[in-house]
């Protein structure tokens, strides 16, 4: 420890006069600085942060710079090399003042900046440093300043090393930055960075080690100084490469037989044949978890040939399929469209990467392509078109283009409805639109104001509205009562003491189907219920299925059911006891009953759709494509074979 | 390299301070040293002589640690200079051919810094050193004479009363009175006979006054190593072989007052004609 201090005292001794210059100018410069900005940019909370950085930066390409190269420009490096304390006191001497002298430097530049913000400019006294200011860019100045001090041992003058730890850095990071240029879809993510940037700080340390114990002793020939230099480098750097290049291959890997591959999207293509799967490797079963703890890989895009099992990969790894056409669809799609990735709501059209045509499962051609902006108008257009179009009483279909709504008849055109353009309409209301304060009746062509609907909207024919009106929080009962845009009258139909989980409307009758989570305490779904709820009369009808099956829907929560045509019955349960099941069921409207069609025992999650009279094709067990049989059958697996 | 009878001879009485066995060194293709063997015992004086770019400082260095040799065996003070460096530069007092301290440091600096290194540094023994060499104690190397440094380079080195000293040309480039101060220095370090001394030097003068032993380094090799008396006596023939063949060298007296001329005249025909 003596030792270590003597060396220090040494260091110290060594700069205090640049130290100690710094020291007194920054003050006046700083606060010569603050009076003359302006004042919102003096009063800035962030200021003091970043002049902390800059100290931290002048710290590194003063003194990081200088520390090796000053000793062989004077010739002192034959002195420390003979004393008993080797190169290996001196390198830990010269480590320890330059990062003291780092941090020091950083805090003196932000108490400064702070006190003359504070005093002069009014501004806050030592504002807190957020910590998105602090990461990355922290991590980012100290593996720069552990590099400079790293190169900095290869040369033989300190004004080289800021050139020369950009382009080392640069060159050694080529590697990986050409990875993820190369993989266009392979995030970078915020902690991976962090991660990297810590591992460079660390690295350039033990390489500015080895460099100047090992490179600098033995009277520092040029071949032993190259090796441990460049050989240094290269060590420190290859887990960032192999992890690039496990990044890749991880991003890249996809085997659908694999037992973590997953199906988290599917659609259906028109005719049935061909089925577009978004999948992906789950890690959590294999433990190929990466340390930052994210249980996914990347997103696949597939096209799979359900008559043969072929299947080939659409796009880049990270693509998704976006249908023309909702995902987990009941409805076969004309066209699929491919996306860069993942999107919260409809992508831009830039962002659009290719297409495919549901029948056929090839990339549409350029001829496809104007005929689907032809129909559609806009791709976006076309996506409201397929997954946020409303049924309006006359038989058209319409949906929104931007501000716009467009109607579209069976076979005939598309025809915009006269809409006061008051808000950008965001969803599917009744017979309507709605938007952020207004809705819109397409079948009155009016508005109305928003704060008159409560809570969801939900429509019926005979031009009526239902309202679902919700009570209290967490556990909530639920109201429906109709609406009469007409006169503005509400007549309350029915409540259930749960949420609500999904409403279909069979047609043609208008007769719905709601489902409910009856919810316990500490917020646990105990059991599901189906009921038949007529809006004519507000009569509400439990429906139930025959045997077994009874008492399961009783036991397990319905988690989600699809109507797929106007009989069928789709509904997947989930139990507390891991019991998973599906059911596919026939509904006889005018009797009310709920008819068994065909258990799948697994859990199932995805409708893809019914090309047969038959059966259906669904998901199963998040994995697998099935065709399930109405006739009780056993399921046939069509992907993976 | 180290092995049991390398420590049984080190530990023994007797045992050489310091022993080489065909230490090569080349930088690049050229051929520094090529094989030395020497042996110097304890309590000796030996002077390591050659001309300029023999290898002298090189071997100094390889004896330091400071470099590694190519080949061979070194041990110095018993020890190995790369595996043991610590523990040998601690035995060991060096004074380099030139003051090579920090600028900024005073002699009172220069010991502060040392003194944590070396575990036998003797305060004491260091200040009548200084007092004794008359070195300034304000002065910063920047401003000292080249004379008042070696003389500040020569007490630092014999503070931590090292076991051996080795000396790299401390007496080159000094004026004759500077030059007088520091032998006298070395001198009186010398009268106790306990320590081993390794001077490398092409001072003739010094030799003849403080060696007991002269190892003469020509080409790469140790081509005379001996007593002053034994070198000067083959040297002579050497020289007067090289010269004057036919006459018999045997006849001519050993004189010690003309030993720097004599060992001049060795020097030379040893560089000449070689090992």
């Amino acid at each position: 420890m003596i030792l270590l201090s003597t060396w220090i005292w040494k260091e110290w001794r060594d700069h205090r006069g640049g130290i100690v210059a710094f020291a007194l100018m920054a003050p006046a410069l700083i606060a010569l600085a603050i009076a003359t900005i302006p004042g919102e940019w003096a009063r800035n909370g962030l200021v003091p942060t970043y002049a902390g950085f800059a100290g931290f930066a002048i710290a590194a390409l003063s003194f990081g710079a200088d520390l090796v190269p000053g000793e062989l420009r004077r010739g002192r490096l034959g002195f420390l090399a003979r004393l008993p304390g080797d190169l290996w006191s001196a390198f830990v001497a010269k480590l320890v003042f330059f990062a003291v002298t780092l941090f020091s430097f950083a805090v003196w530049t932000y108490l400064c900046t702070s006190l003359a913000s504070a005093l002069f400019r009014d501004g806050p006294w030592f504002p807190e440093i957020p910590d998105k200011d602090l990461h990355p860019n922290g991590w980012i100045l100290l593996a720069a300043a552990s590099w400079m001090f790293a190169v900095s041992c290869w040369l033989p003058r300190g004004t080289l090393a800021f050139p020369a730890m950009v382009l080392s850095v640069a060159a050694f990071c080529a590697p990986v930055v050409g990875a993820f240029v190369m993989n266009r879809g392979m995030p970078l993510h915020a902690v991976e960075l962090e991660w990297m940037l810590g591992w460079l700080a660390l690295a350039g340390v033990l390489v500015a080690a080895c460099s100047f114990i090992g490179g600098l002793r033995h009277g520092a020939p040029v071949r032993r100084r190259l090796l441990w230099c460049v050989g240094s480098a290269v060590l420190a750097f290859a887990p960032v490469w192999g992890w690039a290049g496990l990044r890749v291959a991880w991003f890249r890997h996809l085997d659908p037989g694999e037992r973590t591959f997953r199906i988290s999207a599917c659609a259906l293509g028109s005719g049935g044949r061909f089925a577009f799967v978004n999948g992906f490797h789950e890690c959590r079963e294999t433990h190929q978890q990466n340390v930052f703890g994210q249980p996914f890989s990347t997103s696949h895009a597939l096209v799979i040939d359900l008559e043969t099992g072929a299947w080939r990969r659409a796009g880049d790894p990270g693509n998704v399929f976006l249908a023309c056409g909702q995902q987990f669809n009941s409805t076969p799609s004309p066209y699929v469209l491919l996306s860069e990735r993942h999107h919260s709501r409809v992508p831009a059209e830039k962002e659009w990467k290719d297409g495919y045509t549901g029948a056929t499962g090839r990339p549409l051609t350029g001829d496809d392509w104007k005929r689907v902006l032809q129909e559609y108008g806009a791709l976006d257009a076309a996506v409201n078109r397929e997954t946020g179009f409303i049924v309006l009483p006359d038989g058209r279909r319409a949906w929104t283009a931007g501000v716009r709504i467009l109607a579209e008849r069976a076979g005939a055109g598309v025809e915009e409805l006269p809409c006061e353009v008051r808000d950008v309409w965001t969803e599917s209301l009744g017979h309507g639109f709605g938007g952020a304060r207004v809705c819109y009746d397409c079948t009155r062509e009016r508005s109305f104001e928003r704060r008159r609907i409560p809570n969801r909207v939900k429509w019926i024919r005979a031009g009526r509205w239902i309202l679902e009106r919700w009570n209290g929080s967490g556990v909530v009962t639920i109201d429906f009562a109709l609406l009469d845009p007409d006169t503005g009258e509400v007549t309350p139909l029915c409540g259930f003491d749960a949420a609500t989980q999904r409403i279909a409307t069979l047609e043609p009758d208008g007769r719905l189907v709601v489902s409910t989570d009856h919810v316990e305490k500490a917020g646990k779904l105990r059991w599901a219920t189906l009921s038949l709820l007529d809006p004519e009369t507000g009569e509400s009808t439990p429906l139930s299925l025959p045997g077994e099956l009874d008492r399961r829907i009783s036991s397990v929560a319905a988690r989600g059911f699809v109507a797929c045509g106007d009989r069928m019955l789709y509904i997947t349960g989930n139990g507390d006891d891991g019991f998973c099941a599906t059911w596919l069921g026939l509904l006889d409207a005018n009797s009310g009953r709920l008819r068994c069609a065909g258990p799948i025992h697994a859990e199932s999650r995805g409708l893809l759709g019914c090309p047969e009279q038959d059966s259906v094709v669904v998901i199963e067990e998040d994995r697998r494509i099935v065709r399930a049989w109405f006739d009780g059958r056993p399921t046939e697996t069509l992907f993976p074979r | 390299m180290m092995n049991e009878t390398s420590d049984n001879l080190s530990s023994a009485c007797g045992a050489p301070a310091f022993t080489a066995r065909g230490v090569c060194k080349r930088f690049g293709k050229k051929r520094v040293l090529e094989g030395i063997d020497l042996d110097v015992a304890p309590g000796q004086v030996t002077a390591l002589l050659g001309v300029n770019g023999a290898g002298k400082s090189t071997f100094m260095r390889l004896a330091l640690g400071v470099l590694a040799a190519d080949r061979g065996e070194l041990w110095v003070a018993g020890f190995d200079p790369l595996k043991q460096s610590r523990r040998l530069r601690q035995a060991v007092g060096y004074v380099p051919d030139k003051p090579d301290a920090y600028e900024w440091m005073n002699v009172r600096d220069l010991f502060r810094f040392l003194s944590s290194q070396y575990p036998t540094w003797d305060r004491a023994y260091a200040d009548s050193l200084v007092a004794s060499l008359d070195i300034p104690t304000r002065t910063t190397f920047n401003s000292m004479s080249r004379g008042e440094g070696m003389k500040a380079m020569l007490a630092a080195a014999l503070a931590p009363r090292p076991r051996l000293l080795l000396l790299d040309e401390p007496f080159a480039g000094l004026d004759p009175l500077v030059r007088e101060e520091v032998l006298r220095g070395v001198i009186g370090e010398l009268r106790d006979g306990e320590r081993t001394v390794l001077v490398a030097t092409h001072d003739l003068d010094v030799v003849a006054r403080i060696a007991d032993r002269v190892a003469i380094l020509a080409e790469g090799r140790i081509a005379r190593h001996g007593t002053l008396a034994e070198v000067l006596v083959t040297a002579h023939g050497d020289f007067t072989a090289g010269r004057n063949a036919h006459e018999d060298p045997s006849s001519k007296e050993t004189d010690f007052g003309e030993a720097p001329a004599k060992l001049h005249d060795a020097l030379a025909a040893v560089s000449r004609i070689g090992s």
